[in-house]
């Protein structure tokens, strides 16, 4: 406990609690309408076409690589969300195709063209965010802080919309809701979402933080308002105990934050089997 | 309704928060180690094992550069940042922004253990001396250089550990930026 009171006097390590309980409440509440939409592994697909964005950006020595990553991921969201309904390629398969060439591409070119001393290292950390959330620079922090308030402002304002939306969008449009636009709006924000969540996980571990605290709130609750809530304070919890573990006790951040999200899972799933049979 | 203006009333308070937090962590000097004595943190160091007499103490610079200006002297009672008593993901993120925010820290005493390396400088006809840490899954690595006050007579084998403790500082030359712990005291 002392080690953990001396470690919050430094400014970069409350500067990553902050920013991650809000990176974690932003994936949550949007992890349950991606879970219930069927669409679970866009976030590994969006995280693997910024990383794509993100080596781009590196050999381009741009000061800000949001500038880059962000614009690119939405517009792949948007691609990938939109395309998904009527095509000849299906969204499944579209994923799968937009994600293992961003990544494979992105790789090449950090290959071909970096001049960073350590490639491997910088590859390994975007990918698995071992440090990534406690070498935020100032800018980086604002922009995250700012990002999600905006996320989790729209998520309160259009909470109605989106729950019609996610559950019947057939009957959301015969009643008079405009569906394409609020998924057009979904698709947007899950990039943005995707792209802070980079930071704290890293790329391959995205998903996790999306859809586990969904899924472990789902094990206990039926309602969508009470999954949501439940997967909002299940997934702030697993990634404050995450972090704090991985500071404490010399793990990566990502895949501690990600263990933590699994214990979780494994306990609200208990909880759902022992609720079940008093109920029974 | 009320769950809406719940949730909105949290947000507020997230943000007054994160507003406050960022106020304090951009204010003035940073002062580590504030709760702890210096002695309790070079017994955490040392684990009470070693011999601070085991320092090495010399009487000129080594490094051949001007050290006119510098005039902090190292003493075991002034480490301002104490990294051998943290974790390893700990050390390698402020060895990071230490070298990516090096203002912050400049005049900062600084202790540090790692992997002793050294490299020439054919331009200088120097030996460059730095102290290595890897985060927690040793794929990343950070180092900062160090000047001893005075050559030492023995140094240790290339990536044994060493520990170090010196002034923090750092130089632009050219469109590089080296980071440094000036007047330092090596013990392997």
């Amino acid at each position: 406990m002392d080690k953990l009171i001396m470690y919050l006097q430094y400014p970069f390590v409350r500067n990553a609690l902050i920013v991650g309980v809000l990176i974690a409440l932003c994936s949550s509440l949007f992890g349950s309408t991606l879970v219930l939409k069927r669409f679970s592994f866009i976030g590994d697909g969006l995280s693997h076409v910024a990383f794509g964005a993100l080596a781009i950006a590196s050999i381009l020595k741009l000061t800000n690589n949001m500038i880059l990553i962000l614009p690119v991921t939405v517009l792949a969201a948007v691609l990938l969300l939109k395309t998904g309904q009527n095509t000849r390629i299906k969204g499944d398969a579209a994923i799968a195709m937009v994600s293992v060439g961003a990544l494979a591409f992105g790789y090449l070119l950090m290959n071909l063209f970096s001049k960073s001393a350590n490639i491997s290292g910088d590859v390994c950390t975007t990918l698995f965010g071992s440090t990534s959330i406690l070498t935020l620079s100032d800018a980086d922090v604002w922009i995250s802080i700012i990002l999600s308030v905006v996320v989790i402002a729209l998520f309160v304002y259009f909470y109605n919309r989106i729950f019609a939306v996610t559950f019947d969008e057939d009957f959301s449009v015969s009643a008079g809701i405009n569906a394409e636009r609020y998924n057009l709006m979904i698709a947007v924000v899950i990039a943005v979402i995707i792209v802070l969540a980079m930071n704290l996980v890293g790329s391959l571990l995205i998903s996790a933080l999306v859809i586990f605290p969904a899924l472990s709130a789902m094990r206990i609750y039926r309602s969508f308002l009470k999954v949501t809530v439940c997967s909002a304070i299940l997934s702030v919890v697993s990634t404050l105990a995450g972090m704090i573990a991985s500071i404490l006790y010399s793990t990566p951040v990502g895949s501690t934050v990600v263990a933590a999200d699994v214990i979780v899972f494994g306990v609200c799933w208990l909880i759902g089997i022992l609720k079940g049979r008093k109920n029974a | 309704m009320r769950t809406i203006k719940v949730l909105v009333l949290a947000l507020l308070v997230m943000i007054l928060f994160a507003a406050s937090c960022k106020k304090q962590s951009s204010s003035a000097s940073v002062n580590y180690n504030q709760s702890t004595s210096v002695q309790d943190v070079l017994d955490q160091g040392t684990s009470g094992e070693k011999d601070p007499s085991s320092y090495i103490t010399i009487t000129e610079p080594s490094d051949g550069l001007d050290h006119s200006n510098d005039n902090t002297e190292v003493t075991e009672s002034d480490v301002d940042i104490d990294l051998t008593a943290m974790s390893s993901t700990m050390v390698y993120a402020e060895v990071y922004n230490m070298v990516t925010n090096p203002e912050k820290y400049v005049g900062k005493t600084v202790r540090m253990e790692g992997l002793f390396t050294v490299s020439h400088d054919d331009t200088r006809d120097i030996d460059r001396y730095a102290c290595v840490v890897m985060d927690a899954t040793a794929c990343c690595a950070q180092g900062i250089e160090f000047y001893l006050k005075v050559p030492a007579d023995e140094y240790p084998g290339e990536w044994e550990n060493v520990v170090v403790v010196g002034t923090f500082d750092f130089e632009d030359q050219g469109v590089w930026r080296y980071c440094k712990l000036i007047n330092a005291d090596m013990s392997f």
